[in-house]
């Protein structure tokens, strides 16, 4: 993998545009990431931001443009090499998908086990992920009896235990009360400034206030402002 | 990989439900299905192997044939591929032979012998009769000096149309139930890939292989499979220890069966899983 310096763009959208069968999904946005920089991606529901995250993830493959990660390039990319692509990102989706009937750590260990190529086992790795978010102390406890805000703590070290050079976030604090999704900015803030980019999904721009983050405003699939 | 997909591939196989346990008991009877057709082609075969060994060909020479052609002619038979055993028969000797089997004695009632020496010729126990006996028989009779040939054609022709049609009725019918227990093991397979899609998409997002996304669904078939197999051996040997109580000459049935119906079992198992998993994790 080739770690870019900070002023080079990590990832990069060129022209994308995706339909879905009914209706547009992303209209010719472009734009670029840089490493630890901190992205914010506004609009309304159905703006396109969860399609813009999954283009980005290549779970779905744009109908025309390109996107770039790192020196990857989506319409040069093997079949093979998808999983290369992915564990340079960390997503935590909207809907979280923990593993119910699943402990934490086995929850974050699943992950740990696509990524052999870092230093220290995938036990170690993921006990130190939910050190980071502060939930070390319920490894053991299976993910359907935690608390909304503690599953999106759980999504986060899912998501970082990789090391990814950029983290997606889904709307991480939509469903959360203030102080819980407080908690949560603040964990994403010390990712950040760890040095990974940070892209966050939300139509609750005014709670990221903190962050400082860079606006990117998407409606009806098409970016308005970045 | 391979240990991480034989330990999630068992928690898939433990969340078996009905749909499970149908496969398991359809890929059971398919098992045993064949573990008996196995142990019934190896009683047939015998009982149709002792019985060829009592057919034979016998070929009439023309009468008083030169000796020296006689010696020729018991090599030429000896050459033809197929043949067992030749032994001449002299007019005496088929005589003695007539009044053994049907105690009638020629020279009594007859004066005389009319019965002409013959050579009776014995072919191998795997020759095919359907074909072989025709074709050793056709040859013969071509010789110089053979008058005519003779065997038993229509018995042979029946034992062999008998073992012919049971052997296409157990194919038969093992293929229709290979058919009906792999559908089975897709569905159970599809109902899981259902059931674990956050595990899929877990495994894809995070950066782990096509391989290690379906690998557990594979394996899980492998172990419905398996366990089938296992099932599948015990009912066999059951059936044929039932067998060698009421008949204690049956042949033996090869140890080596008990690997091939376990593994026949995990084959389709793994078959069907792994078609389910190549179909159904698109994520890739």
């Amino acid at each position: 993998m080739v770690r870019n310096g900070f002023d080079s763009p990590i990832v990069k959208l060129l022209n994308v545009s995706y339909d879905y069968q009914s209706r547009r999904g992303i209209d010719g946005v472009t734009l670029s990431i840089k490493k630890g920089e901190f992205v914010m991606l506004i609009g309304r529901t159905g703006s396109g931001k969860t399609t813009l995250f999954r283009i980005m993830s290549l779970e779905l493959y744009p109908d025309s443009g390109e996107v770039m990660l790192s020196e990857l390039k989506s319409s040069q990319l093997k079949r093979k090499k998808l999983p290369q692509w992915r564990r340079q990102l960390g997503i935590v989706f909207q809907g979280l998908h923990l593993i119910g009937n699943r402990s934490i750590l086995d929850n974050i260990r699943l992950a740990a086990l696509c990524e052999r190529r870092l230093r220290g086992s995938p036990k170690a790795r993921s006990l130190r992920a939910l050190g980071k978010v502060g939930m070390a102390h319920r490894l053991h406890d299976k993910a359907s009896q935690l608390s909304t805000g503690e599953q999106q703590r759980v999504a986060i070290a899912r998501a970082i235990v990789n090391e990814p050079f950029v983290l997606l976030a889904d709307e991480p604090v939509s469903n959360l009360d203030g102080e819980t999704s407080s908690d949560v900015i603040d964990i994403l803030r010390k990712i950040n400034s760890a040095g990974t980019a940070v892209v966050v999904a939300t139509h609750q721009p005014e709670r990221f206030a903190k962050c400082n983050p860079r606006e990117i405003r998407l409606d009806n699939g098409k970016l308005v402002e970045a | 990989m391979i240990y991480f997909s034989l330990v999630e591939g068992w928690r898939n196989f433990k969340n078996l439900g009905i749909i499970g346990l149908l496969t398991i008991c359809s890929l059971t009877i398919t098992l045993v299905l064949v573990g008996v057709s196995l142990h019934g082609y190896v009683i047939v075969d015998s009982w149709r192997k002792g019985l060829l060994g009592k057919f034979e060909i016998e070929a009439f020479l023309v009468p008083g044939v030169d000796s020296t052609i006689v010696a020729g002619l018991e090599v030429k038979i000896n050459a033809v591929k197929i043949v067992n055993s030749v032994s001449f028969v002299t007019p005496e000797q088929a005589a003695k032979r007539f009044s053994d089997q049907f105690d009638i004695d020629l020279m009594d009632m007859m004066g005389y012998n009319p019965l002409p020496s013959s050579f009776i010729i014995k072919l191998n126990r795997s020759a095919n009769p359907a074909s072989s006996w025709q074709t050793v028989s056709d040859r013969v009779a071509t010789f110089k000096g053979i008058d005519e040939v003779v065997y038993e054609g229509k018995v042979l022709a029946k034992i062999e149309n008998f073992y012919q049609k049971s052997g296409s009725v157990a194919i038969i019918s093992v293929g229709v139930m290979v058919i009906i227990s792999l559908i089975f093991t897709i569905l159970t397979s599809i109902g899981s890939i259902k059931a674990n899609e956050d595990f899929i998409r877990l495994i894809a997002l995070s950066g782990g292989s096509r391989t290690m996304a379906m690998g557990p669904f594979i394996v899980m078939g492998g172990y419905y499979g398996a366990l089938a197999g296992g099932i599948a051996v015990g009912i066999v040997y059951f059936v044929k220890l039932l067998l060698l109580l009421g008949w204690a000459g049956q042949p033996v049935v090869p140890i080596v069966w008990i690997p091939i119906l376990c593994g026949l079992g995990i084959l389709i198992g793994v078959i069907g899983a792994g078609w389910s998993a190549s179909r159904k994790i698109t994520i890739y």
